[in-house]
C-alpha cells in the first residue's frame, strides 16, 4: 500500500488493494451471512463479527435510495468544508461528498424519472489481508474506502482495523427521516487517519473505575476512531492492579483489596475488548516486572513525571548513595540513574516504551526509538517548544499538554480543544512526522464512575476528529453543527454525553 | 463479600465526586449529619437495629395516624433508605452491641398538616430521642417529621460486623432559613420527568425545601398550557419535550410528599422568543428603520391583548401550581427592539415616560403583578425589577442574583423593607477545575450592611443550575454534592462553617447519597 498514514491531502489513495477475503453481507440490519470467498480466509472474524453485530442493533430495518430531493438525496463528490449534517463526526475531510441538492437534483434527473427509488440491503466488506487474531499496532493500517452507489455498495480496507472504521462511518452516514425511512446517501469515501496514535487516557488509580466503565469507554473511543487506551493503572493513591509476584502490592495498596481491584481477568478481557476494536492498550506502570503476565502492546508507557526530590534529600542513605556514584547533589542524575535501570529492565523484555516529557527534559539516557509524551503547558518551555526539542533530539512525540479533559471551565471548551494543531512548532517535515499523535488525558482526582462519561464526550470528540481528520478541518461551526449531531447519536447508543450548547436531541438521555 | 454496589439499589448513581483526599471516606464508619442539627447530643451508647423486626410507627398520641400518606410514605422510604441500600452480611461474626432499637415512634404534635402543600412558614423543627428500646421523633407538623426521619437514617450505619447500629442521641433541630430552594432550568435543555424526581430525592436528603422551576425560557416553550396549547405545540423542541398537565401534577404531588414546594418561574417580558411562535402579536416587532426586520423582542407591553392573554395564563397557572408564590421573572429586559418600534415610541411619548424605557418595564410589570394579585398569589421578581424601581406590593420577594455586588444589593432591598432571597453566589452551572463547593459553604448570607430588621428580611437562598449546558446527562453530578453546600449553609446554624470538619461529612454524605 502507498498510502502515506501522515498524509494531509485529501483525496484518493492510490492503492491497488488486492480484493480477497471475506465477504459479509448485511441485510435488514442483521448478519446474515458470512461467505468464504478465499480459502486463505477465516470463516469466523472476531472483531468484525462482533463489530458487525454491535452496529447491528443500530442499522436500519431497510434502508431506501430515493429521489425525493426534500429528504436529501445527493451525490458525495466534492470535499466537504461546509454543509451536511449527516457527514458524521470525523470522517468528513476525506469523504468528497456534499449534499450539494441542486446539482445532484439535476444529474438524478437526467438520469432517472423523479422517483427513482432504490432499496439497498446488502454491504460488501472486503479486506485485503487476512489475519483476524492480531493485536492492532502503532503501525496496523486503518485506511478503506466505501462505495455507495446504483450498482454497488462495498466497503474495502487492507486490514480488518480499516474495516472496523469504515463501519462507524458507514453507520454514521445512515440518517432518518421524520416518517422512520432510513436513508444512505449515494457517497464515496475515501479514508485513513491522520495520525497513528491517537489515545485517551484513563486514571484508575486516583479513583477505581468499575470494569464496566472502561469496557463502556472502550465503544465510545471506537465510535470516534480512537486507537490506543493508555492505562494509568497504579498511581500514589493506590495500586488496584492484582500481581502476581507481588500480591502483597495489591493487598495493601488499593483501597479495598476485595472490591476496589482488576484482577489478571480482568486486564485480559479489557485488552481482548480493546482489540475487537481496533483499540491498542498501552499500560502505564512504573513497575515493569509485572507485566509479564500479560503485556498486551509492544509499548508500555513507563511514567516518569514528576518526581519530588525532598524525600530522596532527606534519607541519609540516598545521600550516602549519591556520594558514591559520584552525582554530588543532583538528584536529577538520581532519578536518571533508576529511569535507566528501569528502562534496561523493560527493553530486556523485548518492549518499546512511551515516557513522560521529564525523562527527556533531565536528560535521561533512553534508546532512540522511546517515545516522549508532551503534558506540561508552558514549563519548562510551551509545549509546542518542547515537540520542537524533542523531535529535534530525533525522538518522536506523542502531545497531550493542551487535551487534559479533566480542567473544566464554563462554556464551550471544546473549541480550544478542537482548534489544536499539534504540527505547529517550528521544524523540519521530518520533525513533524514525528509527531506521531496525541492523548487526551482524563485524570482522576475529581473523576469517578459517576461522573467519567458526560465529563469525557463528547469533549473527547475534539480531540479524536483533530488526531483523525485533516489538519484543513478548523472550521468551528462545521465542526459544531457535527459534532451536537453526533452527542446525538451517542446518546441514542446510551453514552451519557453532555450537551455542546442549548438544544435538544430525539432522544434524550432517561434515567434507568 | 460482594463487589461494591453491584446488584444493589442505587440512588444516585450519578452523584459527581467530591475530591481526592479522603479515599476511605466511604468505608468510614459512623454518623455523618449533613447539614448539621441545631443541637446534638450523642452518648457513646450504642443501639443495634435487626431489619427484620425494625419498624417506624406512630405514637398513639400523635395527631397523625396510617392515613396519613406523607407519613405512610415516609415510612417505607426511609425504611428502604436504612437498610435497603447497605451491603448485608451474612457472617458468623456477631456484634458486640447486645442492646437493640426495637422501633422509631412518630408522633406530630399539632394539626398535622397531612393533606397541605408545605408554604413557607411551614414549621420544619423536631426533635428526636433515641434511646432504648423505642427512639421518639416529635414534631408540630409533617413537615418537621420528614425533616427527622432524614435526620434518624444519618444517624444509623453499618459497624465492621454489618450490623446496623445508631448512637443513643438527642437531637433538637430547626431550619435557620424558610426559604431554602434549587432551581433547575428545563427551557435551555429540556429534563425528562424523571431526572426532575430525582432531583426532589436528592434535595429531600439535603433538607432542601422548593424547586424553582425555570420552566419555559427563550429556547424552548415545554410547560403545556391547557388554555393555549399553541404555545408549547409550536414552542417546545419537539413534541415530546413538553411537560402535560399529568407530569406537572405529579412533579408537585412527589415535591409534597417531600416536603417540597414547587415554585414556578415564567419569565417575562424578556426571555420570551418561544412564547412567541405558539402566541399571534404576543412579542414586540422589531424595526430595521421604517421596516419591520422579521425578529422580535420582548413582549410587547403597550397592547391590551397582552394583558388579557397574561391573565388568563396566570390564573391558569395559579391553579396548576398551588403554592402561594409564583416567579415572574423581570430579568435581563433587552429595550433595543422597544426602541426600534414606533407603536411603542408613540405609546411612551402618549404615557410621558420621555426615553426611559426602565419605565416601560415598570408599565408592564406593574400591571403583570396586579393580575397575581388579583388572583391571590404573592410573586417573586428578579432583582432588576427592584432596581429598575417598579412599584411592588408588599410581600413581593426579590431574588438578588448578579454576582457584583450582591452585598450592597442586600443592603438595599431589606432597607426598602422587601423579603429577598439571595443566588448570587451560588450559580452552580458556573464550574471550575477542583473544590469549588467550598466556596458556596462560606458564604454567609446575613453579611450585609443593615439592620436588626433588615437580615429577618433575608427568607433564604437558592443555589442556581442554569441549563446552558446542562442536561439529564451531567445534572446529578453537577449539582450533588455541590449544593449540599449551599444545602447546610441554609439549613444550619450560622457558626456552623468550619470547612475541614464539613469535608469529612460531606464526603460521607456524598457516599450515603451514591
Amino acid at each position: 500500500m502507498e498510502c502515506s498514514n501522515s498524509s494531509d491531502k485529501p483525496g484518493f489513495c492510490a492503492a491497488s488493494l488486492v480484493i480477497r477475503t471475506v465477504t459479509v453481507a448485511v441485510a435488514c440490519g442483521l448478519v446474515t451471512e458470512v461467505q468464504r470467498i478465499n480459502s486463505k480466509a477465516q470463516d469466523v472474524c472476531p472483531p468484525l463479527n462482533g463489530c458487525l453485530g454491535r452496529y447491528a442493533e443500530e442499522l436500519p430495518l431497510q434502508w431506501r435510495w430515493s429521489g425525493d430531493k426534500e429528504a436529501g438525496t445527493g451525490i458525495c463528490r466534492t470535499i466537504v468544508d461546509s454543509g451536511s449534517a449527516h457527514t458524521g463526526w470525523l470522517s468528513a475531510v476525506r469523504q468528497k461528498c456534499t449534499l450539494d441538492r441542486d446539482a445532484v437534483w439535476e444529474e438524478e434527473g437526467r438520469k432517472q424519472e423523479k422517483q427513482h427509488t432504490l432499496e439497498k440491503n446488502l454491504l460488501v466488506i472486503y479486506v485485503a489481508t487476512p489475519g483476524c487474531d492480531q493485536l492492532p499496532s502503532l503501525e496496523s493500517v486503518e485506511n478503506y474506502t466505501l462505495t455507495i452507489n446504483d450498482e454497488q455498495n462495498f466497503l474495502l480496507s487492507k486490514t480488518v482495523w480499516g474495516a472496523l472504521r469504515g463501519l462507524e462511518t458507514f453507520s454514521q452516514l445512515i440518517w432518518r427521516s421524520p416518517e422512520g425511512t432510513f436513508f444512505i446517501n449515494k457517497t464515496e469515501i475515501e479514508d485513513f487517519p491522520r495520525f497513528p496514535h491517537r489515545g485517551l487516557l484513563l486514571d484508575t488509580s486516583r479513583h477505581y473505575l468499575p470494569l464496566p466503565s472502561i469496557l463502556n469507554t472502550l465503544d465510545v473511543m471506537a465510535y470516534n476512531k480512537f486507537n490506543v487506551f493508555h492505562w494509568h493503572l497504579v498511581d500514589d493513591p493506590s495500586f488496584p492492579y492484582e500481581s502476581f509476584t507481588f500480591p502483597e502490592l495489591t493487598r495493601k495498596g488499593s483501597y479495598n483489596p476485595a472490591t476496589h481491584i482488576y484482577t489478571a481477568q480482568d486486564v485480559k478481557e479489557v485488552i481482548e475488548y480493546a482489540r475487537l476494536r481496533g483499540i491498542r492498550v498501552l499500560v502505564e506502570f512504573d513497575t515493569p516486572g509485572h507485566t509479564q503476565s500479560w503485556g498486551p502492546d509492544f509499548y508500555l508507557h513507563l511514567g516518569g513525571d514528576e518526581v519530588d526530590f525532598s524525600c530522596w534529600k532527606s534519607n541519609p542513605d540516598v545521600q550516602a548513595f549519591m556520594k558514591k556514584k559520584g552525582f554530588g547533589t543532583d538528584f536529577k542524575k538520581l532519578e536518571s540513574f533508576y529511569i535507566q535501570t528501569l528502562l534496561d529492565i523493560v527493553s530486556a523484555y523485548g518492549k518499546g516504551y512511551v515516557v513522560w516529557q521529564e525523562v527527556f527534559d533531565n536528560k535521561v539516557k533512553v534508546r532512540p526509538d522511546t517515545i516522549i509524551q508532551v503534558w506540561r503547558e508552558e514549563v519548562p518551555v510551551n509545549y509546542m517548544k518542547e515537540l520542537e526539542l524533542v523531535t529535534n533530539a530525533s525522538f518522536r512525540a506523542l502531545l497531550s499538554a493542551p487535551w487534559y479533559l479533566n480542567h473544566i471551565t464554563y462554556g464551550p471548551d471544546w473549541e480550544e480543544v478542537y482548534m489544536v494543531e499539534p504540527q505547529a512548532f517550528e521544524g523540519t517535515p521530518e520533525q513533524k512526522a514525528l509527531v506521531i499523535g496525541g492523548e487526551a488525558c482524563m485524570w482522576g482526582e475529581y473523576v469517578d464512575s459517576t461522573n467519567l462519561v458526560p465529563r469525557l464526550w463528547p469533549r473527547a470528540g475534539a480531540v479524536a476528529e483533530r488526531l483523525w481528520s485533516s489538519r484543513l478541518m478548523t472550521n468551528l461551526d462545521f465542526a459544531f453543527k457535527r459534532l451536537a449531531d453526533f452527542r446525538c447519536v451517542l446518546l441514542r447508543r446510551g453514552v451519557q454525553a453532555q450537551p455542546l450548547s442549548v438544544g435538544f436531541c430525539e432522544q434524550e438521555f432517561e434515567e434507568t | 463479600m460482594e463487589r461494591r454496589g453491584q446488584g444493589l439499589p442505587r440512588l444516585l448513581a450519578l452523584l459527581a465526586l467530591l475530591a481526592l483526599q479522603g479515599p476511605r471516606a466511604c468505608a468510614t464508619p459512623g454518623p455523618a449529619l449533613w447539614p448539621l442539627p441545631l443541637s446534638v447530643q450523642t452518648s457513646p451508647r450504642l443501639l443495634r437495629l435487626a431489619h427484620e423486626r425494625f419498624y417506624i410507627g406512630h405514637d398513639p398520641f400523635s395527631a397523625a395516624g396510617p392515613s396519613c400518606a406523607i407519613l405512610q410514605e415516609a415510612f417505607r422510604r426511609y425504611y428502604d433508605y436504612i437498610f435497603g441500600f447497605y451491603k448485608w452480611y451474612h457472617g458468623p461474626a456477631k456484634s458486640p452491641v447486645e442492646t437493640e432499637l426495637q422501633q422509631l415512634l412518630v408522633s406530630v404534635v399539632l394539626d398535622s398538616d397531612c393533606n397541605a402543600f408545605p408554604n413557607v412558614s411551614s414549621d420544619e423543627s423536631y426533635t428526636l430521642l433515641v434511646k432504648e428500646p423505642v427512639a421518639l421523633l416529635k414534631a408540630n407538623r409533617v413537615w418537621g417529621v420528614l425533616r427527622g426521619l432524614e435526620t434518624f437514617s444519618q444517624l444509623i450505619y453499618q459497624d465492621s460486623y454489618g450490623t446496623f447500629t445508631i448512637n443513643e442521641s438527642i437531637i433538637v433541630d430547626s431550619p435557620r432559613f424558610p426559604h431554602r430552594g434549587i432551581l433547575i432550568d428545563t427551557a435551555r435543555h429540556y429534563l425528562p420527568v424523571k431526572s426532575i424526581l430525582k432531583t426532589l430525592d436528592a434535595m429531600a436528603f439535603n433538607k432542601f425545601n422548593v424547586l424553582h422551576w425555570h420552566i419555559v425560557d427563550d429556547q424552548s416553550f415545554p410547560y403545556q398550557s391547557i388554555a393555549f396549547p399553541k404555545l408549547s405545540n409550536k414552542g417546545s423542541y419537539s413534541l415530546s419535550h413538553v411537560y402535560t398537565p399529568n407530569d406537572v401534577r405529579m412533579v408537585i404531588e412527589y415535591a409534597r410528599l417531600r416536603g417540597i414546594r414547587v415554585i414556578p418561574e415564567f419569565d417575562t417580558p424578556g426571555h420570551t422568543r418561544s412564547w412567541g411562535k405558539g402566541q399571534k402579536d404576543l412579542l414586540t416587532p422589531c424595526y430595521n428603520g421604517h421596516k419591520q426586520s422579521g425578529t422580535f423582542g420582548p413582549i410587547n407591553p403597550i397592547l391590551n391583548t397582552t394583558y388579557s392573554f397574561l391573565s388568563k395564563l396566570f390564573k391558569e397557572i395559579s391553579m396548576v401550581f398551588p403554592d402561594y408564590f409564583i416567579h415572574l421573572g423581570g430579568d435581563e429586559v433587552d429595550f433595543q427592539c422597544w426602541e426600534s418600534n414606533p407603536d411603542v415610541q408613540n405609546f411612551m411619548k402618549q404615557k410621558g415616560f420621555g426615553k426611559d424605557f426602565t419605565k416601560l418595564e415598570a408599565f408592564y410589570i406593574q400591571e403583570l403583578l396586579d393580575i397575581i394579585s388579583t388572583i391571590n398569589k404573592r410573586s417573586i421578581v428578579w432583582q432588576e425589577v427592584f432596581d429598575d424601581k417598579v412599584e411592588l406590593q408588599p410581600g413581593t420577594v426579590v431574588q438578588v442574583w448578579k454576582a457584583e455586588a450582591y452585598r450592597g444589593e442586600l443592603s438595599q432591598v431589606t432597607a426598602d423593607g422587601r423579603p429577598v432571597l439571595l443566588s448570587a453566589p451560588w450559580y452552580l452551572d458556573y464550574i471550575s477545575y477542583g473544590q469549588d463547593w467550598e466556596k458556596y459553604y462560606q458564604v454567609e448570607p446575613l453579611d450585609f450592611d443593615g439592620s436588626p430588621e433588615q437580615k429577618k428580611l433575608v427568607i433564604g437562598g437558592e443555589a442556581c443550575l442554569w441549563g446552558e449546558y446542562v442536561d439529564a446527562t451531567n445534572l446529578t453530578p453537577r449539582l450533588w454534592p455541590r449544593a449540599s453546600a449551599v444545602g447546610e449553609r441554609l439549613w444550619s446554624h450560622k457558626e456552623v462553617r468550619d470547612v475541614e470538619d464539613a469535608y469529612k461529612r460531606l464526603a460521607i454524605h456524598r457516599c450515603r447519597m451514591v
